[in-house]
């Protein structure tokens, strides 16, 4: 006979069983259980967040910095709908984000129950894998199926919906079946020899190769393999927007980020190349700009591990399907040695300082050089969504793998700040950097709060432009500079720093960067530092939406309006 | 042209709804969708005939066979 233990106890130990050490969520009436049980597992740290959105967001973060399962817990109705932005972002990003909401009790179901809502029908669709447990019984199963789900192949979010009743209920606990394979997709696709070798006469033949990485050299920290493909060939190396920090930025073969806000020499790259590996990449619209005119000389060879994606957005030449590390490893054997370096001079002679539109005196490029001098690289910066966010992505020196966290897919805004408190939990002897525009700053900037509560010193940098900066650029483009809606008032977030009772400086001047920077590393607790920009800075070079990766804008653009 | 899905799927409400919203979210143009006891215990079979171009069709099945609880498919040119 098994321990006899409440739905509530269950879901705790098997938390405990899969190694998870720290949840984030927020009580209400239809998890109490799970919150009556909760002091009793010591081995849990919870986190009380303030907006169950910070919790999906922190957990991904977790989840992101560590490579485990990132949890976030939140009752029925409103606040497991609170989750739905955190879970769709996982989703996009391929984060292993598991989701348990309490539900209404299995009599009330149906019947429009106090904060009943369907959030298994809501999340179908942004998550790998969503149920409702409604037997007591199975709980503990379908609670490891769903975590293997969110772990294995492609990682993705899941949620598991848990009636109160059950979690009350109470049954002989079962320890896992190590016969059981919870979750194995039927069919999983592997690399096979053949296209290796394929692959690498391709690259042996091709005049001017490239390589190209994503998220996915990060999801299976295939760095060194990279490295040393890149290396063995003399291939020039394009990293993602959620591939930054795969290979460090000083690297003499790295040459940056492609498409929308890619350097021109980059793009220009893509599209004269013959040859391109693209290695955990989805080659996404914000990527390729107009699929018709990608790369038109190119045959891609595209490394994944969901086979659904080969072939979605541009032609491939080549498939390897399987793990981004192990294909890339067989590929370094199978390649050849030889050398590009000729076509890299090419590259780089195309390269140009971008056209400087800054008018005031603390540019973007002063702030995350100062960052960057600060931290002394120790650290991780997580971003949130607009110009700020491609500044840092385009500016800042990664010199360590996954040191770049950010909503790619999805383009979270008010992501940075909740995910940041996730990498700083996972990382704690680094400094973390929450980077935000003033507008997704203003979306969940209420988790100060639970940085001062759980003493989670993450430093929070601001780029104030008094505009959704992002928004407002491409209004000024291509919608005859009708700047509507997009001005933002901004409270004075020095005495917002003081009102959650932590250091708060506002920096208007180049000159104050170093002495403000200075101290904001050294505190302790959490930080908040305000950067005055430019109001009507802009981000170049710029793809037009619709526009190919030759069509780029390098300069402000006279006043009109694009359909 | 028209082509027919043939899915197995897990015998839940659940697993049939992830696998119909995978087809709902392309948009696609569905003129026939059924529901028959499947091969094995505990799966249903589900056909749908869609009307979509080969590369669509090819897409939307690979997302199909990422689907939890969609254990295989397979599809036919009408």
């Amino acid at each position: 006979m098994g321990e006899l233990l409440s739905g509530a106890q269950i879901l705790c130990r098997v938390l405990v069983e899969e190694g998870v050490d720290t949840i984030w969520g927020y009580p209400g009436g239809a998890i109490m259980p799970f919150y009556h049980a909760l002091p009793d597992v010591p081995e849990i740290r919870h986190i009380l967040v303030r907006h169950e959105q910070a919790a999906a967001h922190a957990a991904d973060g977790y989840a992101r910095a560590t490579g485990r399962i990132g949890v976030c817990v939140a009752t029925s109705g409103p606040g497991a709908t609170n989750l739905v932005t955190g879970l769709a972002t996982a989703q996009m990003d391929s984060s292993p984000v598991v989701a348990i909401t309490g539900q209404v009790p299995r009599a009330m179901l149906g019947r429009d129950a106090f904060q009943e809502t369907d959030v298994v029908g809501i999340t179908l669709p942004i998550t790998k894998h969503s149920c409702l447990v409604a037997d007591v019984t199975e709980l503990a199963d379908r609670m490891r199926e769903a975590i293997a789900i969110a772990r294995e192949g492609r990682p993705g979010p899941v949620l598991v919906d848990v009636p109160k009743d059950v979690q009350n209920q109470k049954t002989e606990y079962r320890e896992p079946d190590p016969r059981l394979t919870p979750g194995a997709s039927p069919g999983s696709p592997e690399a096979l020899a053949d296209p290796v070798s394929q692959a690498a006469r391709l690259i042996a033949a091709a005049e001017r190769p490239l390589l190209m990485v994503g998220h996915g050299v990060i999801l299976s920290g295939a760095y060194d393999a990279v490295r040393q493909l890149a290396e063995k060939t003399g291939m020039p190396v394009i990293t993602t927007l959620l591939g930054i920090s795969a290979l460090p930025a000083s690297h003499p073969l790295h040459l940056g980020m492609p498409g929308m806000h890619g350097e021109v020499h980059v793009n220009r790259a893509i599209q004269r190349a013959d040859v391109i590996v693209g290695i955990g990449l989805r080659f996404d619209d914000r990527v390729t700009g107009n699929t018709k005119g990608f790369a038109p000389r190119a045959k891609i060879v595209h490394v994944d591990l969901d086979a659904s994606e080969i072939g979605k957005n541009v032609p491939v030449a080549l498939a390897l399907v399987g793990d981004a590390r192990s294909v890339t490893e067989r590929l370094v054997t199978a390649v050849a040695p030889r050398g590009c370096e000729a076509w890299l001079a090419e590259i780089l002679g195309w390269a140009r300082p971008p056209a400087d539109s800054y008018r005031g005196d603390l540019s973007p490029d002063a702030i995350v050089a100062g960052i960057h001098a600060a931290a002394h690289d120790r650290c991780t910066i997580v971003t949130d969504v607009g110009q700020h966010q491609m500044w840092v992505a385009k500016l800042y020196p990664y010199g360590r793998p996954n040191t770049h966290i950010t909503s790619g897919g999805l383009g979270t805004m008010g992501f940075a700040v909740p995910a940041a408190m996730g990498v700083k939990l996972a990382r704690p002897r680094e400094d973390v950097w929450a980077i935000s525009g003033d507008g997704g700053f203003q979306m969940n900037m209420q988790e100060i709060a639970t940085m001062v509560q759980e003493r989670i010193p993450v430093k929070l940098a601001v780029f104030n432009n008094g505009y959704l900066g992002m928004v407002r650029q491409w209004q000024q483009f291509f919608h005859g500079k009708r700047y509507s809606a997009t001005p933002i008032w901004s409270p004075d977030y020095v005495k917002l720093a003081a009102a959650y009772g932590i250091p708060g400086w506002r920096v208007d001047s180049a000159s104050e960067l170093e002495p403000v920077l200075a101290r904001a590393s050294v505190a302790e607790g959490p930080v908040l530092v305000e950067f005055v920009i430019e109001q009507e800075a802009n981000v170049f070079p710029m793809i037009p939406p619709g526009a190919t990766l030759s069509e780029p804008i390098e300069a402000e653009p006279a006043v009109g309006v694009r359909e | 042209m028209a082509y027919a899905l043939s899915l197995s799927v897990d015998q839940d409400l659940l697993a049939l709804g992830r696998a119909v919203g995978e087809l709902r979210r392309r948009n696609l143009k569905v003129s026939a969708i059924t529901l028959g006891p499947g091969a094995d215990a505990g799966q249903a079979r589900l056909t749908v005939i869609v009307d979509a171009d080969e590369g669509t069709v090819e897409m939307a099945m690979r997302k199909l066979l990422k689907v939890s609880g969609v254990r295989g498919a397979t599809r036919e040119p009408q």
